[in-house]
């Protein structure tokens, strides 16, 4: 069978429009979905409480003071953080959580974190972890995304979904995000997961790699991190690491704080107070 | 017998233009495709769809999107607004450092609606004090904190203590009579005896008593309340 040159150049400008078509097909849906799923980033649906227009990141860089000496593991951050952010109740998932560091005399280093602490600690749940050895030191340590300078998962995504902000902060693209769990295994401090099906969730897809945003329609509105709002004794130290006179960039003035996993080159912006070298 | 046709092995051979008018054929279908591709990207581009806004390398616009969220939890000053004499009794407390909405939950639906959608219930037996209170291994010991086991245990934190002013409102009472030369507590205090236990109590070992109803005399305090077990 042969194809003559007119028939060829034929079929195939239909083939090209019928794409396009399709194309403006599949658009339409991804909006639909958006606009049924509430509190999903990017959806259609203006929010009651616009973000203000007059917010300019270039001029600000958000940064936390995470104080272990401080915490006294009542888990309330890991249950704003949930509420705040439709992040799925299952304690498997978590944006931030709260470990227990437990340090014997013999050095060796015990760190558990039973819901992610959402529950806070008793001592019912502590001596469920059937610690036997003589103890040195235990303390609490919240953890969340470093929102790192040098961050892996921002170069590890191989569809630049996740990237960095003006102001610092890693997000997460859910509309570009294919899913794929890369960044989920090359961040050092385990702060990323997929989004189960079923449930809450943050951004309004399942499948997608979700994280702390800092509280991204928070901290633009000049409110606080959902957790460091409720915290009862001002653990997780939140400012402005450009503005001389706010509380994070006075603690990192006058405290020696330290970053988690130095060794990874990642450029932390959350900081440690107190923590021991055993940990991390 | 017929001989089978021979098959011809080898690169089969790419046909070329023969002639010069079908290699200018050939060019003007190319000029023509790349022509069409471009018209298709600018109205892609410009007109009413643009895959790139939707689906490319969008920061800025995912950023947004982030912002544009609505916060979950207000903070005091949406609360004191209903709740002027709570507010004021906290201000005025230890408990200043700890927002309203660390136990009360997140209440930026509730100061944002008329009638206000209602607030979560705070759990009334006393768990919401014991996350932070309770003697727990890692706790820092400037944190007042008391061992359940011990502490009045098997009441609810709120008959004795306030929260919002964080005073101690009431005490269990203390024994008005000398504890020493005396039988078990029961003897007198067991239900259907001489002065009963209010109901709620159960009976106990003379220790458990005095756990709650014994307290060591403050330093010059009047003879009467110098009891001694």
């Amino acid at each position: 069978m042969t194809v003559s040159r007119r028939r060829l150049l034929g079929s195939g400008l239909a083939a090209f429009a019928g794409l396009l078509g399709a194309r403006s097909i599949a658009l339409g849906a991804p909006a639909t979905a958006r606009a049924a799923a509430p509190g999903g980033a990017g959806t259609g649906v203006a929010p009651a409480d616009a973000a203000p227009a007059g917010y300019v990141p270039s001029d600000h860089r958000w940064g936390m003071v995470v104080d272990t000496v401080s915490c006294i593991g009542c888990g309330r951050c890991v249950e704003a953080c949930k509420l705040e952010n439709h992040v799925p109740m299952d304690p498997e998932y978590n944006r931030t959580w709260v470990e227990l560091h437990v340090i014997a005399q013999d050095g060796s280093v015990i760190v558990a974190a039973p819901d992610g602490g959402i529950d806070g600690y008793s001592a019912e749940a502590v001596a469920a972890l059937g610690l036997s050895e003589s103890i040195r030191q235990a303390y609490f340590v919240p953890r969340l995304c470093m929102q790192c300078d040098n961050s892996p998962c921002t170069s590890i995504c191989p569809v630049g979904a996740t990237f960095r902000t003006e102001d610092g902060v890693v997000l997460v693209d859910d509309e570009r995000c294919i899913g794929c769990g890369f960044c989920v295994v090359a961040c050092p401090y385990g702060a990323r997961y997929i989004v189960p099906a079923g449930g809450e969730m943050p951004n309004g897809y399942p499948g997608v790699a979700d994280k702390c945003t800092f509280c991204y329609h928070r901290t633009t509105r000049g409110l606080l991190p959902a957790c460091a709002e409720v915290c009862p004794v001002e653990a997780r130290i939140f400012g402005d690491l450009k503005d001389e006179s706010s509380p994070v960039s006075a603690v990192l003035r006058d405290r020696r704080t330290q970053v988690m996993k130095p060794e990874a080159g990642t450029k932390p912006r959350v900081y440690y107070l107190g923590l021991e070298a055993e940990v991390g | 017998m017929k001989r089978p046709t021979s098959i011809r092995l080898g690169r089969p051979r790419i046909r070329r233009p023969s002639t010069r008018r079908g290699a200018a054929i050939l060019v003007a279908a190319v000029i023509a495709g790349v022509a069409v591709l471009s018209v298709a990207g600018f109205v892609l581009a410009s007109g009413t769809v643009s895959l790139y806004e939707r689906y490319g390398f969008r920061p800025e616009a995912n950023a947004q999107a982030w912002a544009d969220l609505t916060p979950a939890y207000a903070d005091a000053s949406a609360c004191q607004q209903c709740h002027a004499a709570e507010h004021t009794e906290w201000v005025e407390s230890k408990h200043i450092g700890v927002e309203c909405e660390t136990c009360h939950g997140p209440l930026g639906a509730h100061a944002s609606t008329t009638p206000p959608v209602p607030a979560r219930a705070v759990d009334a037996t006393g768990k919401i004090c014991t996350v932070c209170h309770e003697q727990v291994l890692g706790r820092p010991a400037a944190q007042p904190q008391v061992d359940l086991a011990t502490h009045y245990g098997g009441f609810p934190c709120f008959q004795c203590h306030t929260v919002h002013s964080t005073v101690i409102v009431a005490r269990p009472p203390t024994i008005p009579h000398p504890l020493t030369r005396l039988p078990a507590c029961t003897t007198c205090h067991a239900p259907g005896g001489l002065k009963p236990v209010p109901g709620g109590h159960v009976q106990s070992e003379d220790a458990v008593c005095l756990s709650c109803h014994f307290r060591e005399p403050k330093v010059g305090a009047p003879p009467e309340e110098r009891v001694t077990p």
